[in-house]
């Protein structure tokens, strides 16, 4: 178990290495001018400001060189300065991250607390009224996409209910209350929509087992329902939606950018695609080094949760 | 037309903002400054909050471009001049000032004003401030504007004179204009290495705290130099990116001020309670379309001119948008008398005809009609908006457009070194001189001369608006200038638009210069805002 841990983080290493790599190198793929749009077009085109600019910004230097520079003081600790605000990237990660964090833990919480059990619901009564009514409600969640849920909790929001805070961000560390009240509603824009694929999932697995052998033999054993339910049926179930739903976490970690976006929360999402749109090498750079190290990690955290399920799961 | 930096998510018409002819007190001294406006029934209080649709890359005015920074810098910083309602030039920091030559300004500074760290403003602060921005390393994109410096002396506390290498008629609308001109403190840009997270002004708000893609929180400077102002205790400038979520937020009263460019705007806020909606007072920011006169067909003027009458000006501003728009050269109608009034009177090849579009085409050689190529970018849904009918109205004449579509940043560097197939189109924004519109996107000699064109007219008008300081022998070299591009149709301006404001009736003492820029230029607007509770 140790071993596999080590093992996994230590892989870590050449992935993060790579993705960086290959980030630096897109990024100077895509057409486009970050002098310009830096300074803006008269100034821009000023040589001597121009080259001002570059020199300071090391851009004179050959790729390889700015990859090279850039490392080196990565690995000193230092993720350098956006080449657009001068704000220390290390700084604003520290700023953004957080908030894309807390967000993608209310909501996985949130789908997780609806959707498991309204897909054990929907899989015990397979077939009647209350099967059909969360089958309903998860496709409305899936189709409808979260941004658009979203916007109609703020316009609704503010329409019936102006006292609620539907907008913007409180820190955690400021006020731990005040700051998921502020969230709530864009966790739970983005939380129900996962929570009907984890809906509908859990009652996909939860029939699967509920058909085999050991059920029946368990029913026949006379155990109550509801042991055969959450004990014998549940456990065995819920490894498909674990995998399921850590990819879906994965995705949250990264950045819910139109969520950001719509509800004017100040994370990763918002951070990333702006840093691209002005092709901030630097706190791409930065923001990609952090995202891909967490996505590792989840995906490590989802890997030994399966043992936790299932002890017959082992690591070599 | 130092624009294209961080340009607003719909349209940089926001970052326009409206002068006219300032130039008139060229050459006299200047009257001494009226008494600072006295509270005219302003009560104190309450915290003014502006919904704003981008965060800015950091507040130092003199380092970023981008709109949304100004926006914010301007209530902190002053500068020596400022414009009043009227749009004509006043006394800022500066108390007086006094032409001495073509070359030589002096001006009599304000006594008693206190930087908001708390030493006392004075003349070396002047002098600091241009010479940072002519300073390489501060890489600041108003380092050009500033090159006409020979030399800046402060021979006293209260005096500052600026020796030029050259007549230059735009210089005092540039020492009003916000952006261009704060003066900032050498203390607190040394000790934080720039100010784009601390600040430190002379203005009548101080910065308390920026958050990026969150909040900018100013709060009252108590020791402002018009006594009794600001009103308000504080400002804010939240950043909301989505519009529907600005203007739930409008309804719901937790915003006070925002402003859009969608025509729609008055459909999508109707019915909520409390809040007035302000219309343009005057259309300045403009579109533009440049032709790649590099190779043909666009080298000939007949087939410019066939795309310049082939579309239908009043058509597009009627349904683009709605008629909040006004037909346009590069000087927008909004800085009459330099520019044109709004219609096509006395613009050639303006008036719509598609039969004299073919029959110029014919001339050309192109019987059969065009095919060529529009690049917009989809940052700017109006702008595509413009390119669709451009394109329907175009068919007609024989012109046949592919539209293409190219993400922003690199729309922006096709655009300004004429890199595109046929035609490029993008939003425009006001410039606070017509120098400063016109002269580094029309001349010859530019780099960034639009589409390479060469006309020794055009660059005989550009050097002399820039010289001639008499107002009235300017504007008669601009309106000339800008008859004569038309003619020649080397760059098409489909119209001219503005912003709709929006405020809650509980915001009173606002009041916004005609065509102002809303969210910006309001500095001598915010200050002057109470809100009733």
């Amino acid at each position: 178990m140790a071993t596999y841990v080590g093992k996994r983080l230590l892989l870590l290493i050449p992935t993060l290495l790579g993705v960086s790599v290959v980030a630096f190198l897109l990024i100077h793929l895509i057409p486009g001018d970050l002098v310009t749009i830096l300074l803006g077009i008269t100034a821009g085109q000023n040589d001597q400001t121009r080259q001002a600019l570059i020199h300071a910004l090391h851009l004179d230097r050959p790729l390889a060189v700015q990859y090279l520079l850039w490392l080196g003081d990565v690995l000193r600790g230092d993720l350098g300065h956006s080449l657009v605000s001068g704000f220390s990237v290390r700084d604003e990660l520290a700023r953004s991250y957080p908030v894309t964090l807390q967000l993608a833990l209310m909501a996985m919480t949130i789908a997780l607390a609806v959707g498991i059990p309204l897909g054990i619901v929907a899989a015990t009564r397979a077939g009647r009224t209350l099967d059909a009514s969360t089958r309903v409600f998860s496709l409305l969640f899936i189709s409808a996409p979260a941004f658009f849920i979203g916007t109609v909790v703020i316009i609704a929001g503010a329409r019936y209910a102006p006292w609620l805070p539907t907008l913007g961000h409180v820190p955690f560390s400021e006020s731990p209350g005040r700051s998921v009240l502020h969230m709530l509603p864009a966790a739970a824009s983005l939380g129900l929509a996962i929570s009907a694929i984890i809906a509908r999932f859990t009652r996909g697995s939860m029939l699967d087992v509920l058909g085999q052998d050991f059920v029946r033999t368990a029913r026949a054993k006379g155990v109550a329902d509801a042991v055969v339910v959450y004990k014998h049926t549940l456990r065995n179930a819920l490894i498909p939606v674990v995998a399921m739903a850590g990819t879906q976490f994965v995705y949250l970690i990264g950045g819910a950018v139109i969520i950001e976006e719509v509800f004017a929360l100040p994370g990763m999402g918002r951070l990333v695609v702006n840093a691209i749109y002005q092709r901030d090498y630097t706190m791409i750079q930065g923001a990609v080094l952090l995202l891909t190290s967490a996505a590792v990690l989840v995906n490590l955290a989802v890997d030994l949760l399966y043992h936790v399920i299932d002890r017959r799961i082992l690591y070599a | 037309m130092t624009d294209g930096t961080e340009h607003p998510s719909d349209s940089p018409t926001r970052r326009a903002f409206l002068e006219a002819g300032a130039l008139a007190l060229l050459g006299l001294a200047a009257p001494p400054l009226a008494p600072p406006a006295a509270a005219q029934g302003g009560k104190r209080g309450g915290t003014l909050v502006v919904a704003a649709d981008v965060s800015p890359p950091g507040l130092d005015p003199q380092k970023s471009a981008a709109a949304h920074s100004w926006m914010i810098a301007e209530h902190v910083y002053s500068n020596l001049l400022r414009r009043d309602a009227k749009m004509s030039i006043v006394g800022d920091l500066a108390e007086s000032w006094q032409v001495v030559n073509d070359t030589t300004y002096v001006f009599k500074l304000r006594r008693g004003v206190v930087w908001h760290h708390g030493r006392d403003f004075m003349a070396e602060d002047v002098k600091y401030s241009f010479e940072r921005m002519l300073d390489e390393k501060t890489a600041s994109p108003w380092r050009s504007n500033w090159q006409i410096i020979d030399r800046i002396e402060a021979p006293d506390r209260s005096t500052v004179r600026f020796v030029i290498k050259r007549p230059f008629a735009p210089l005092l609308s540039y020492l009003a204009t916000p952006h261009y001109s704060a003066i900032v403190p050498r203390d607190v840009v040394e000790k934080h290495g720039d100010l784009q997270k601390e600040a430190s002004g002379t203005g009548p708000f101080m910065l308390e705290r920026f958050v990026p893609d969150n909040t900018a929180v100013l709060k009252r400077n108590p020791k402002y130099y018009e006594a009794g102002l600001p009103y308000l205790d504080g400002l804010e400038y939240r950043i909301i990116p989505d519009e529907a979520a600005r203007l739930a937020a409008l309804r719901a009263g937790s915003v006070h001020y925002l402003w859009s460019v969608d025509p729609l705007i008055d459909r999508q806020l109707q019915g909520a309670a409390g809040v007035t909606l302000r219309e343009p007072d005057g259309y300045c920011a403009q579109h533009g379309m440049a032709f790649n006169q590099t190779k043909p067909p666009f080298t000939d003027a007949r087939v410019r001119r066939a795309v310049s009458v082939g579309i239908n000006r009043k058509e597009i501003i009627a349904s683009v948008l709605r008629g909040h728009g006004a037909v346009s050269t590069k000087i927008p109608p909004c800085d009459a008398p330099f520019g044109y009034s709004g219609d096509e009177k006395g613009l050639p090849y303006y008036v719509h005809d598609s039969a004299q579009a073919k029959r110029l085409l014919g001339e050309a050689g192109l019987g059969g009609g065009l095919d060529t190529t529009l690049e917009v970018s989809p940052r700017f849904p109006q702008t595509v908006r413009t390119a669709e009918v451009m394109k329907e109205q175009l068919a007609a004449a024989g012109i046949r457009v592919t539209l293409k579509q190219v993400e922003w940043g690199a729309q922006l560097k096709n655009f300004v070194r004429t890199e595109y197939e046929g035609m490029s189109m993008i939003p425009l924004v006001w410039q606070p001189d017509p120098d400063a519109h016109v002269y580094d996107i029309f001349h010859s000699g530019s780099k960034i001369n639009l589409g390479k064109f060469k006309d020794a007219k055009v660059d005989q008008l550009l050097e002399q608006g820039r010289t001639t300081l008499d107002r009235d022998k300017r504007v008669a070299i601009y309106r000339e200038l800008q008859r004569h591009m038309a003619d020649e149709a080397y760059l098409i301006f489909p119209y001219a638009s503005g912003a709709t404001e929006a405020l809650r009736d509980t915001v009173k003492g606002y009041v916004s210069i005609p065509g102002a820029q809303p969210g910006s230029r309001s500095r001598e607007f915010f200050k002057q805002t109470w809100l009733e509770r």
